[in-house]
């Protein structure tokens, strides 16, 4: 840093002190604050002068200067500056006073940051309160101060610092016929600076909304609660003066309601219910102090804020309502914007990430808990993979020996670097249609990946298992061969992640890393025989009842029941019913209570006539782990292959909303003209998902060329120049690392800092800081998320923070409702441009993105870019945004 | 119902060898091609008449990258053009992910209009000419350097150039195959691939890119291959660690047999031919086992044409007429020969009827159109006894016949392909006179 820096970051620093009276970094409501606090001009210089003090003092002794510059250390200097000012006439004493004072509160604010930091809890004002009753109960004995008589006369000290034309604003402002209950909240958030006054608190509000929404909101909720208690309760102990409304009940409710805890309904209620515990011990400390004749000052606002974070932090199983701020953003809408898609988005940071465990493209044919045949119970989130050819078979020939079995004697790999705890491979394989129940896990390879995580691959090929107990494995070492051992009647690959290391542990849902699917294709065979739903099932008590009735001249093709009731464990509802003539083809119902640990509707109907080839609908309700919704409609003529949705709940851990329309799928430029429309659906690069029953998954070939360009390893540099100003110096990206290890890209020009992570598959921004016109937001944007590998014609989509919607209005909007219902959608979108050859290394890639924001079904397209990648790095940008374009070039640094 | 009338024969009784498999059945009878009747494509595109099957191409593409996708992290097929360079076929492969592998500047601008993008075109041959380099330098596809004065010529033709074109050595080596195929490509074994690598990459003009290996054709030891790949993989080791270059590529070729029957085998081919399968199996052992670094693996690309085209193609005829020969054997005359069946030379074809007959066979010699002593498809062949105007099918013709047929005698009939759902397109017509004629030019003095 250098000198000429270090002159406006002080200045910074010291305004960062007022905004932080309010959790904020807004330098416009700091501005907005330090006038106000001139209202009463010596409490305006004390305050100044404590803040200015605390800072210097901190920059002096070497305190933390992140905590430093945000006027973490400093704001209760200034707090105390203004409390000694209103309460004593300035002078000299005074001064002195307000410098011990500033001293004292800096000196108390690092060590409480010390003390509460280390358990997770800020020290809000409780350097204020100490500093404060110390020097009222010390300075009395020491030095002989005349009690401020400005408070009184206030209209003097305004006279003095505007002269008669304020003295009638702030006169019209008192005079203005407020309602009551306004007026005591203006006055109430004007008492958080000393003031009191509706101007002052006027000012306050505004330029709290201006700062935050949320925090707006939270603080006239408590208010209107803090009121209604006491016109309850009647005039308590304390009374309901302004100064308890602003600095206790206000403040405590946006700090346990929007600053440490991220904005939401539950923390609205968690806010309010703050409210009458800050009464009762307002009631109680002021009680007590008063025997002291000390005041009770902010002190039941600190200790409800504490008590309240302190339980959360306690929690042994947080919730999803109640999160505690990981990253302060000092600012609610950023904490809640950044939280709600990073739990999105990061979910997966730093797990064990595991791949799929073969090669080339295999199927799914039992999913997780789907009601096939063997994933049942606790042994529900396990996966079955076969590979099956074009025509849906999985052999060759007859298929009446093992070794026709596509599958069969196939490599079975690590899904991630571990050592082998277990390995089973003395059983022989099953001939085709037998299964062994008595070794029904057959041939198994058990691996430890991490404490508590460990993979189970089994009906492996007997003997053909290369490693042994204790060895060490790396992700994609040949582990075994695909068999047809133990429960197989033919040869496939089952795949269980679980808590330990035995065979046939019970099973955890834990999503793969990355991997290509392809939703199934739809059925190539003519259209199936015709039905309609009839009957209703019934239960029968305890036992299974199983109808099966086929009237001969009912016209009813099939009649299926069966029923087992829900407590005996394997709950089932099974319809089935084609009438011969009915024109429907099928209608399937399949309903499995929900407490049965296996939930799952599932409704087929398929109109004759209708065009559409297949309709499918499947739920699970969310509290089920890996809950879904699935529709699949397929009109039979269209040349889109599928239209699908896919939803799985955000708390379920594998988060995903998806809806692709594929048109027909163009595998070469100029080659349209030969055959049938080639209708495969088009395959799509999946990240930290489950593969469903029926796709059929593959490991991604990754692009050479974007893994090069998007691997950022700490000290690797860019020089960045706009094509319009070739002359001008180049700005300098670096990469560093962060005390946590996260990297980021930080531009020595303008100070912007961009998160970023992935793996070998993805790269991502996690984050940014920083001013918002610089070029590094322009790429944060541009590039937020780029997928490695290569699959021509994907669409890759995400979802920003809110916090990058440029329009004002809406955003307003959308912050007050945030913590209940967001509306507004900034989305980013990806694609590769067609470019000749891409996958091979060192040649060009061109990427294009777009971010959009939606809302109400209307989207509004704010920055297009396009991404040149050659050479092993990002060549050029160029990004369209409100009607400016910026172009951009890169050079690798000392290259 | 009135049975059909079938000739009477003549036939010494012999009782044959003695084999375990008893006697043989009466050929049977193959009346439809992917859902559509023979006699209904005879009516409409005439006989003799070539017919791809669109299914079976992508059913043979999909099986070989299915052999060796699940074996090995990266593959890549690139389409053998000279196998059948026919549009709609080359089409179908690219459309299923196929690069192209051609051989001379005719099959590389037959790539590019097939809509290939240049680097996914391996410029294989040994007769490439300098407009032919410069023109795959201009589309950057990959040039499969064959010998030692075709490098000089690319060092020449690369130096004016503002990119340097990308190149793959091709290597001939000992895999244990008898005769060893040594005609192509640098020696590894005497040094001359080695000798040559250090050539390209010392002057920094080219970039090496591969290294390229075809061990011969129809090679029936899948033992070869993992040779030859394990001997190429050493040499890409090799490459990275004293020549500090890093090959993407190792190119297999091709070689793979299709079940057609040699001619003199003993056994038909579809005993004796090993499944793509056990190829895939040796080959990508000995990849994986080369010492390759995790992830560090060269994609493995691979040459197929035979195996990916043959079992496609059929080729339907129609009898003549029937005549007894001095020896007493009786032989059929067909509307087809070795003009349209070049692959008859090598393999003893498998022949079906189209209707169905009698269990009554005849054995028959089976004679061409052309004028000629050479035009003799099957020496000998088990029939039914076929009357003039009776359709036979010949089943695997895909690969060579539709790229090395003559116009010869007769004119080149239709070729049909069968798509996926059973609709018939006419993908190349029958030449015409016209067509035959239109380059001829007669001097003023003959007119």
């Amino acid at each position: 840093m250098t000198n000429t820096s270090s002159i406006p970051s002080f200045f910074r620093a010291v305004l960062h002190s007022y905004a932080m009276l309010f959790f904020s970094q807004h330098r416009g409501f700091a501005a907005v604050l330090l006038l106000v606090t001139f209202s009463h001009p010596a409490a305006g210089v004390a305050g100044l002068a404590g803040a200015a003090l605390a800072v210097a003092g901190a920059r002096l002794a070497g305190f933390n200067r992140e905590w430093t510059d945000a006027g973490a250390y400093s704001f209760n200097s200034l707090l105390t500056g203004l409390a000694l000012a209103s309460c004593y006439a300035p002078g000299w004493a005074l001064a002195g006073l307000v410098a011990v004072g500033a001293a004292l509160a800096l000196l108390l604010s690092v060590a409480l940051g010390g003390w509460l930091g280390g358990r997770g809890l800020p020290f809000l004002s409780l350097p204020f309160l100490l500093t404060t009753w110390l020097l009222l109960l010390g300075s009395g004995p020491l030095l002989h101060l005349a009690a401020a008589e400005g408070s009184v006369y206030w209209l003097n000290d305004v006279y003095a610092v505007g002269g008669p034309r304020l003295v009638g604003l702030a006169q019209w402002v008192a005079d203005w016929p407020w309602p009551p209950l306004l007026a005591t909240y203006l006055r109430a958030l004007g008492a958080v600076l000393f003031q009191d006054n509706a101007l002052a608190g006027l000012l306050v509000a505004g330029g709290l909304l201006w700062h935050s929404r949320i925090a707006f909101s939270l603080s006239g909720l408590a208010f209107l609660v803090a009121y209604g208690l006491s016109a309850l309760a009647g005039p308590a102990a304390g009374g309901l003066n302004e100064y308890n409304l602003g600095a206790n009940y206000l403040v405590a409710a946006m700090a346990v309601g929007g600053v440490f805890v991220i904005p939401s309904a539950a923390s609205y209620g968690w806010a309010l219910g703050s409210v009458p515990v800050t009464v009762l011990l307002l009631a109680g400390l002021t009680a007590l102090l008063d025997k002291l004749g000390l005041p009770a000052l902010s002190l039941p606002y600190c200790v409800t804020a504490l008590l309240f974070l302190y339980v959360l932090l306690l929690r042994e199983r947080p919730g999803a309502g109640l999160v505690l701020t990981p990253v302060q953003r000092y600012s609610p809408e950023r904490n809640l914007y950044a939280h709600a898609t990073d739990r999105v988005r990061l979910a997966h940071q730093g797990a064990v990430a595991l791949t799929l465990p073969f090669l080339g493209a295999w199927r799914c044919t039992q999913g997780y808990q789907d009601g096939g045949p063997t994933h049942l119970g606790d042994w529900g989130q396990a996966l079955d993979f076969a590979i099956v050819d074009a025509d849906g078979r999985s052999y060759q020939g007859a298929g009446r020996s093992v070794s026709d079995f596509y599958a069969y004697n196939k490599p079975v790999l690590a899904p991630a670097d571990g050592v082998v705890a277990e390995v089973v491979q003395h059983i022989e394989d099953n001939a085709v249609g037998d299964v062994n129940l008595a070794r029904n896990w057959g041939n198994t390879v058990v691996l430890r990946h991490a404490p508590g995580l460990y993979t189970q691959l089994s009906h492996l090929r007997a003997h053909s298992v290369p490693v042994k107990v204790g060895e060490h494995v790396r992700r994609g070492d040949i582990v075994g061969t695909c068999g047809n051992s133990g429960r197989s009647p033919e040869p496939h690959l089952h795949f269980q992640v679980q808590a330990t290391p035995y065979v046939g542990s019970r099973t955890v849902a834990y999503p793969l890393a990355y991997f290509v699917a392809e939703p199934p294709s739809r059925p190539a065979g003519p259209e199936r025989a015709a039905g309609r739903w009839a009957g209703s099932p019934e239960f029968s008590g305890r036992t299974a009842t199983h109808v099966e009735t086929i009237p001969e001249n009912s016209g009813v093709a099939k009649t299926y029941v069966e029923a087992i009731p829900e407590n005996s464990g394997m709950a089932k509802m099974y319809v089935e019913a084609i009438p011969e003539n009915s024109g429907m083809a099928k209608m399937y119902v399949e309903a499995i209570p929900e407490n049965s640990g296996m939930a799952k509707t599932y409704v087929e109907g398929i109109p004759e006539n209708s065009g559409v080839a297949k309709m499918y609908v499947e739920a699970i309700p969310e509290n089920f782990g890996v809950a879904k919704m699935y529709v699949v409609a397929i009109p039979e003529n269209s040349d889109m292959p599928s239209a699908y949705i896919f939803a799985i709940p955000e708390n379920s851990g594998v988060i995903k909303t998806h809806v692709a329309a594929t048109p027909e799928f163009s595998g070469m430029a100029s080659g349209r003209d030969v055959g049938a429309p080639d209708s495969r659906p088009r395959p799509e690069l999946r990240h930290f998902a489950v593969p469903v029953v029926g796709e059929t998954v593959r490991p991604p070939a990754f692009n050479r060329t974007l893994a090069q360009a998007f691997r950022f390893p700490p000290g690797y540099a860019l020089d960045v120049r706009a094509v319009n100003a070739p002359d001008a110096p180049a700005q300098r990206w670096e990469v560093f690392t962060d005390a946590y290890n996260l990297p980021y890209l930080r531009c020595h020009a303008t100070g912007a800092v961009a998160y970023f992570g992935g793996d070998e598959s993805v790269f991502y921004f996690t984050a940014f800081y920083g001013s918002e016109a610089s070029w590094l937001y322009l790429l944060y944007r541009a590039a937020y998320r780029v997928p490695l590998a290569s699959l021509p014609g994907q669409l890759t989509t995400d979802e920003f923070p809110l916090t990058v919607v440029g329009n004002a209005a809406l955003t307003w909007a959308q912050d007050f409702l945030a913590p209940f219902y967001r509306f507004v959608k900034p989305t980013f979108s990806l694609a590769e441009a067609p470019t000749e050859a891409s996958d091979w290394a060192g040649r060009t890639v061109r990427l294009r993105s777009r971010v959009a924001v939606a809302w109400f079904g209307r989207e509004r397209e704010t920055q297009t870019a396009a991404l040149l990648v050659q050479e092993g790095r990002i060549s050029e940008l160029r990004v369209q945004r409100a009607g400016t374009a910026v172009h951009l070039t890169f050079s690798v640094a000392g290259a | 119902m009135k049975l059909p009338y079938e000739r009477p024969t003549l036939r010494k009784l012999t009782a044959g060898a003695l084999n375990k498999f008893g006697p043989r059945a009466g050929a049977r009878a193959v009346t439809a091609l992917d859902g559509v009747a023979v006699d209904e494509l005879v009516a409409r595109f005439g006989s003799p008449l070539f017919v791809l099957s669109e299914r079976q191409l992508r059913r043979s593409y999909q099986a070989a990258v299915r052999a060796f996708g699940t074996r090995y992290p990266q593959v890549q097929l690139a389409w053998s053009y000279k196998t059948n360079y026919l549009n709609a076929v080359c089409r179908t492969f690219h459309q299923e992910g196929a690069w192209a592998e051609v051989v001379s500047g005719m099959e590389l601008e037959k790539a590019l209009l097939n809509g290939v993008p240049g680097p996914h075109i391996l410029f294989n041959g040994p007769g490439k000419r300098r407009a032919d380099l410069e023109r795959a330098c201009a589309v950057d596809a990959v040039i499969h350097l064959d010998h030692a004065d075709e490098l000089h010529l690319l060092l020449d033709v690369a130096a004016g150039r503002p990119q340097r074109p990308r190149v793959a050595l091709r290597v001939n080596l000992d895999a244990g195959i008898v005769p060893q195929w040594d005609r192509f490509g640098f020696n590894l074994e005497n040094g001359e691939a080695w000798q040559a690598l250090g050539r390209i990459v010392a002057p920094g003009r080219l970039e090496l890119v591969g290294l390229h290996c075809h061990i011969g054709t129809y090679i029936l030891q899948t033992a070869a291959y993992a040779t030859a790949a394990a001997k190429l993989a050493a040499l890409a080791l090799r490459c990275e660690r004293e020549l500090n270059t890093s090959i993407q590529y190792l190119d297999l070729g091709g070689g793979f047999p299709s079940t057609n029957t040699l001619k003199g085998a003993y056994l038909p081919a579809s005993d004796t031919v090993p499944s793509l399968d056990e190829y895939a199996e040796a080959i990508t052992g000995a990849l994986l086992g080369a010492g390759f670094r995790s992830g560090e693996l060269p994609v493995l690309v691979l040459e197929a044409g035979r195996a990916l085209v043959d079992d496609a193609g059929s080729l339907i005829g129609t009898v003549l007429a029937n005549k007894r020969l001095a020896d007493g054997r009786r032989a059929t005359i067909l509307d087809f020969g070795v003009n349209l069946l070049f692959t008859s030379f090598w393999y003893d074809h498998h022949i079906s009827p189209t209707r169905e007959f009698s269990n009554q066979t005849e054995p028959t010699v089976l004679y061409g159109p052309l004028c000629m002593n050479i035009d003799m498809l099957r020496e000998s062949i088990a029939l039914p006894l076929l009357a003039p105007g009776h359709h036979v099918l010949v089943h695997k013709v895909g690969a060579y016949n539709l790229s090395q047929w003559q116009q010869f005698i007769n004119l080149r009939p239709n070729v049909v392909l069968i798509d996926q759902t059973a609709q018939v397109h006419l993908i190349r017509a029958a030449e015409t006179l016209e067509y035959l004629q239109q380059l001829e030019q007669v001097p003023a003095h003959l007119r």
